[in-house]
């Protein structure tokens, strides 16, 4: 899992209509672009807050890429495959 | 039933602002409070949060613009320590829920941060909330997301019997329609602004709205210092002034018999003057007097430093040393500019409230002036006296005239009327030299000469002169000599007329004695003897 090159956290809230459409979205964009070199954890902020507020998440959905340093935000439904593309491939 | 309901409200824990609000904000609803970056909007809310955590209702802060460790800095500069309140659980940080680096990819919203309010306020029986900056949150979303988000907020504060203030910045004209809804979603809403008026910085609140309440609806100016924010209302309603009290001595026997027995507690006291006429050595014997008698005087000073009045004095034999040391009289001074009338106000207030002091100097009202505008100067001095009149407190102003002689500007900045006592120094030209006389010309609730007195400021402090009455119109220092020397030889003269013409009528006496005696010898030599009245 840590060896992985892209390490995600995705936080949702109360498996709201944009929080699915993120996680359609992240899982989509993982498939087309990053083959199998990815570990994605699906947080519901619900059932784990602490983690949410240890984070500084409190925007729904949020998806935190932790392998960067220092990790990159990216926040929404993440319908924009291009914005996150260009994080990916600018910050390391 | 003539009780009317009345809205359930929580103290804002600010003083002041629950009198304006008639007692705080409302209960289980959102407030705004409105301002430009200075204002204190931050300052405002932490004091909301911080007041709710010590006194049993914790509270969540959360600042969209600053960070948690500055916002404790922060706080800490104006007093307050959250950190033992948030190592009990009582108050809760929360910071940057959207921080600039954050890549927004599609639509969001706020429900992770309702989740976690939901889940604090379960566990922490939170009872109050601020947003801090919450346009900065707003931006990410249209005008419909926005109304949804509030009021998805608002369903989650009434769940849980929260109190929420919500701070925003001011609304501009391109941006007015992102924020016009926000002030009708929300049922109390506070403006703040700063205005410079001559140099001089006033903070001033206003509310402008309050559902299903009555609250105070004129501009207030505040100040921001150690302790959080301080406002004193202008206008309470209702007059809650002592009635005038027993007199107390000016320190001279005299001037309390033109006075008509002293200056009475509880009233105001005005001592208005050119330079130089002893305005300060009055109010300084008065000092001493009261100061010696176990009471507390507090002095206002826009002028001297304590050291150099209590020195100065020492010229004209008036030792404040001894009522210094006592610790009975107590020194405030500053430079009008230096501060904003308010926090001018709120020094003099703090120093009343915690010295209670039976009697108050202001030296002098006529600098007050340069405390901003006019109005704030008159505001200044209203309600210093309102505060004194409210407590029992005798209040001697001391005003610096500039003409010698005019009554009208005696009073200054128009507060005549609420004056109860006027002394009025002047300098009388006369001769080549210029001499002190002093007058009353009002002295409420007590029968005062209405005689000038003339005055000397001796090696022994103020000493009165008695009343001249001679001819014609009053004289003072050599010219009143004169005419009491001449006043003498006249005298002197006529005394001397007197013993001449006593002496004139002794020889006259004894003239017309020889005549009787010599014609009654004529008489009884000639034999007629018939008219004895003649050997009388």
């Amino acid at each position: 899992m840590k060896d992985k090159k892209y390490q995600f956290i995705l936080f949702v809230a109360n498996s709201q209509h944009n929080s699915v459409k993120a996680i359609f979205n992240i899982k989509q964009f993982c498939k087309n672009y990053l083959e199998d070199d990815y570990y994605l954890e699906i947080v519901d902020i619900l059932n784990n807050h602490d983690l949410a507020v240890a984070k500084g998440v409190y925007i729904t959905p949020m998806l935190i890429v932790d392998s960067h340093h220092p990790p990159s935000y990216m926040a929404g439904d993440l319908s924009d495959a291009n914005k996150i593309k260009m994080e990916l491939l600018t910050n390391k | 039933m003539n009780q009317t309901y009345q809205l359930p409200k929580v103290s804002s824990g600010i003083s002041g602002l629950d009198e304006i609000l008639e007692g705080g904000f409302p209960k289980n609803r959102t407030c705004i409070i409105n301002g430009g970056p200075g204002c204190g909007k931050t300052n405002f809310s932490m004091e909301f949060i911080y007041d709710g955590a010590k006194n049993g209702e914790p509270g969540i802060f959360i600042s969209f613009e600053e960070t948690v460790s500055a916002l404790r800095q922060n706080a800490l500069t104006i007093g307050f320590d959250l950190e033992p309140l948030e190592k009990e659980g009582k108050l809760i940080l929360l910071d940057n829920p959207l921080s600039p680096e954050v890549i927004v990819a599609g639509k969001i919203n706020l429900e992770g941060l309702r989740v976690i309010i939901d889940n604090m306020a379960t566990r922490h029986g939170i009872k109050r909330v601020v947003f801090d900056a919450l346009d900065v949150l707003l931006n990410f979303f249209d005008s419909n997301e926005e109304r949804k988000e509030i009021f998805l907020f608002q369903k989650l504060f009434r769940k849980h019997g929260i109190t929420a203030i919500f701070t925003t910045k001011p609304v501009t004209p391109d941006a007015f329609a992102t924020y016009e809804f926000m002030d009708s979603l929300v049922d109390c809403v506070i403006y703040l602004d700063q205005r410079v008026v001559n140099q001089i910085t006033t903070l001033i609140l206003r509310v402008k709205k309050y559902r299903g309440s009555r609250f105070g609806r004129n501009e207030c100016p505040y100040t921001i210092g150690v302790g959080g924010i301080n406002i004193i209302p202008i206008s309470t309603l209702g007059l809650r002034h002592k009635p005038l009290g027993s007199y107390v001595s000016s320190g001279l026997q005299d001037l309390d018999k033109v006075l008509g027995g002293g200056y009475r507690r509880a009233s105001s006291v005005l001592i208005a003057g050119v330079t130089g006429t002893g305005k300060t050595s009055l109010a300084a014997t008065f000092a001493c007097s009261v100061c010696e008698k176990g009471e507390n005087l507090l002095y206002i000073s826009f002028e001297e430093s304590q050291d150099a009045m209590v020195n100065n004095m020492l010229s004209p034999g008036i030792d404040l040393r001894h009522a210094q040391e006592s610790g009975r009289f107590h020194y405030i001074s500053g430079l009008p500019e230096s501060l904003g009338s308010e926090e001018h106000l709120l020094r003099a207030f703090r120093e009343i409230e915690n010295f209670k002091p039976e009697h108050v100097v202001i030296d002098a009202i006529s600098a007050c002036h340069r405390m901003g505008s006019e109005r704030a100067s008159f505001d200044f001095l209203v309600r210093i006296l309102n505060i004194c009149k409210d407590r029992g407190i005798t209040c001697i102003m001391l005003n610096q005239t500039v003409s010698p002689s005019s009554i009208q500007e005696l009073s200054g900045i128009e507060i005549s009327s609420v004056i109860d006592a006027v002394i009025s120094l002047h300098y009388v030209e006369v001769s080549g030299e210029i001499n002190r006389t002093l007058i009353c010309i009002k002295s409420r609730g007590s029968r005062h000469s209405n005689q000038y007195r003339e005055y000397l400021i001796t090696d022994n402090g103020i000493t009165l002169l008695p009343v001249y009455t001679g001819v014609n119109k009053m004289l003072t220092g050599t010219a009143r000599h004169i005419q009491e020397e001449k006043d003498r030889a006249a005298q002197i003269q006529l005394e001397q007329k007197i013993e001449t013409k006593e002496y004139e009528l002794k020889v006259l006496k004894s003239a017309q004695e020889e005549l009787k005696k010599s014609y009654a010898t004529r008489a009884i030599m000639r034999g007629d003897l018939k008219n004895p009245l003649l050997y009388e």
